[in-house]
């Protein structure tokens, strides 16, 4: 508790307030745009925050991710569109609410279920961090290597529709991490001789393309539609009943204990968890006839699993160094980007660090609920801006940002290539974020495997002799063969019937 | 009966099966060379060291045999086309299913894309001799104009954006030592 309280001494400068200020407020706008979502916004902003320290830049990527995540709500409401998949399901009772005249009851509610469940998870992720970095830091290059596996096939697996694709970009991205000299024989890989590349691809300019460049091309054909149908709210609406509070308390409660459970495991993030969480209350709720239809459970449990589940994907992030989301892959980039390697020894050697970041989060979410309950109406007016006006100011903007990492016309070459390959791979579902998985954990993978052989005197069986190594290697098994036995079973079934 | 596509282009991607298919074609086909030239390099690299552990390309080596059968996976006819989906999806690939382009859209969005990157392309050649900013205020113009049908003036409001975008961000704000201007100035 004393080094929350020493993260909070940290950050409560007017630097440090002023850019998580500005860090919720863009993630909010770029979350209310349909088209660009926390994670093209986080990549769009990595090279404007290199100028700044690594505490500061931090805060803002961080304050950026759930600002998006609370302005996918407001497009959800009012347009029925989701700013991101996470804001999917609050399309299913917070447009209904809406359309009946209470769009702004349906926002109020939002961002105190996000508050409320926001400041929960953060106790729960300050007690939680430190115990999984004390647990991380017990193991051995077996078993982290046993851990990075784990990770990359779980968010490989679960960041798209298909598992295999995921693999595939998870595959791509540690392909792409092994261009340039290799750490322990110092050999060349795929350099084709030239000397741009032995120091490999940037990572900054990596994510910048396959990410940021990539989705705003998509969008500039998929995101055509001129909004027409934005329901208004004003500040009268948003005036919420004792009744009505009473009637979301469980809902929050339960949505942001099991989205902050879900955000925890690698791989899962706050898509799963609000799709979960809205599962749980239908289940739980006594009079369910009004899910769908515009019943204020069905806002505040997802947007409650949303904030929670953000908050639990930094568990991983911080103390394996294995994002628990796309977005927190893309974080990862960034904390990588400055020189700083999450995973256990973090707490250890850039403690203050991670506590001030912490509890930066808690900064926040207060900065949230203040900005949002009043400006919601404002900012609903961003959505009248056609996607056609934003495109050609930000695509520019992205590509002048992959030159501004090194000051290098090559790297904003290397973020149009894999911008053209990205294009390409979304068009057939591929992912993009596993890709940024395995060019952050593809070079640890590759140590950590090394390692361990050289531990085994070159044989593999060392990984025989670690039971927590086999015991991550059994459940990474079980990840993979449990949900195909179940879709065979499901197939089976309904082939009988 | 199926009509007649008027474009050249139309009535090859229907005779090959469609645009899926070229599509599905170009991807599994990129997949294969690149997963099989990056397995064969990596087999150079040496799978093992001479102490006896692994060599530095054995995990390029499995990543690069992934990549190959995902290619090959992809290939099979039975592979159907992904649907698109409207919003910037945090975990990249989440369908969802409120609303979403048209067919038409969607046939007519790789080439935009495209089009988008090549002249992103054209930017970058040019830099050099004429600087960041006139190239992105001509690439705003271009986009706007040609690609979006906006009018002239919205087409010079969204050149001038982000032109002066980059300028105020990047060079006033952060002091990115950026070739802005051509190299008389």
């Amino acid at each position: 508790m004393n080094d929350l309280m020493g993260g909070f001494v940290e950050v409560l400068s007017f630097e440090n307030i002023l850019v998580c200020f500005i860090g919720a407020l863009l993630g909010t706008l770029l979350g209310i745009l349909p088209g660009i979502g926390s994670s093209s916004g986080m990549a769009l902003l990595i090279p404007l925050t290199l100028t700044l320290d690594p505490l500061q830049a931090l805060i803002l990527l961080a304050a950026v991710y759930y600002g998006c995540e609370y302005g996918g709500t407001v497009s959800s409401v009012l347009l029925n569109t989701p700013g991101d998949g996470a804001a999917l399901v609050t399309c299913l009772d917070g447009f209904p609410m809406g359309q009946r005249g209470e769009a702004g009851k349906a926002l109020a509610i939002a961002a105190i279920s996000s508050f409320v469940a926001g400041t929960l998870t953060i106790v729960l992720l300050s007690v939680a961090a430190p115990m999984f970095a004390t647990v991380a830091l017990r193991f051995g290059p077996p078993e982290m290597f046993a851990l990075i596996l784990l990770g990359l096939l779980t968010v490989g697996g679960v960041a798209g529709r298909s598992r295999r694709k995921g693999w595939a970009m998870a595959a791509f991205g540690v392909l792409v991490a092994a261009v340039g000299i290799e750490g322990q024989t110092g050999t060349l890989r795929f350099t084709f001789g030239s000397d741009r590349l032995v120091s490999g691809v940037g990572l900054v300019p990596f994510i910048i393309g396959l990410v940021a460049m990539a989705e705003l091309c998509r969008q500039a054909y998929v995101n055509r539609a001129t909004p027409r149908t934005i329901i208004r709210t004003s500040y009268r609406e948003m005036l919420i009943t004792r009744p009505e509070l009473a009637k979301v308390r469980g809902s929050i409660a339960r949505g942001g204990i099991i989205g902050f459970i879900i955000g925890c495991l690698p791989g899962a993030g706050p898509t799963v968890a609000t799709f979960l969480c809205y599962d749980v209350e239908k289940r739980v709720a006594k009079d369910k006839s009004q899910f769908g239809k515009g019943d204020v459970r069905g806002v505040a449990s997802p947007e409650a699993a949303n904030n929670a589940a953000v908050n639990g994907a930094f568990v991983p992030t911080l103390t394996l160094g294995i994002p628990g989301s796309g977005t927190t892959a893309i974080l990862l980039g960034a904390f990588v980007a400055f020189g700083i390697r999450p995973g256990p020894l973090l707490f250890e050697q850039q403690g203050d660090l991670v506590w001030a970041l912490i509890a930066s989060f808690y900064v926040g979410n207060v900065i949230l609920l203040v900005l949002n309950l009043p400006l919601a109406p404002f900012f609903a007016r961003i959505l009248y801006v056609p996607f056609k006006y934003i495109y050609p100011v930000v695509l520019p903007v992205a590509l002048v940002g992959a030159y501004a990492v090194n000051n290098s016309l090559d790297d904003a070459w290397i973020a149009l290539f894999f911008a053209g390959i990205s294009v390409l791979l979304m068009r057939r579902g591929y992912p993009p974020a596993p890709a940024i998985l395995g060019i952050v954990l593809g070079p640890l993978l590759e140590s950590n495997l090394e390692r361990s052989v050289s531990m085994g005197s070159g044989s593999f069986g060392i990984f025989l002799d670690r039971p927590v190594a086999l015991i991550i290697f059994t459940l990474t098994a079980a990840m993979l063969i449990v949900p195909a036995i179940l879709r065979g079973r499901t197939m089976q079934r309904s082939k009988t019937h | 009966m199926s009509e007649t596509p008027r474009h050249a282009w139309g009535r090859v991607a229907q005779a090959a099966g469609g645009r899926n298919a070229i599509e599905r074609l170009v991807v599994s086909t990129l997949m294969i060379v690149v997963g099989f030239a990056a397995a064969i390099t990596s087999f150079g690299y040496g799978l093992t060291s001479e102490r006896g552990g692994i060599g530095p390309g054995t995990v390029p080596f499995v990543a690069a045999l992934l990549i190959l059968v995902e290619g090959f996976m992809l290939a099979r006819p039975s592979e159907s086309a992904p649907s698109s989906s409207p919003v910037g999806d945090e975990e990249g690939g989440l369908a969802v299913p409120l609303a979403g382009p048209s067919t038409k859209q969607r046939d007519g969005g790789l080439m935009t894309a495209f089009v988008l990157l090549s002249m992103l392309g054209v930017v970058l050649l040019l830099t050099p001799s004429v600087g960041f900013v006139p190239m992105i205020v001509l690439f705003g113009f271009a986009a706007g104009r040609w690609i979006e049908r906006a009018s002239v003036f919205a087409s010079l409001g969204l050149g001038a954006a982000a032109g002066l975008f980059i300028w105020v961000v990047f060079i006033g704000l952060l002091g990115v030592r950026l070739p802005a201007l051509p190299q008389i100035f």
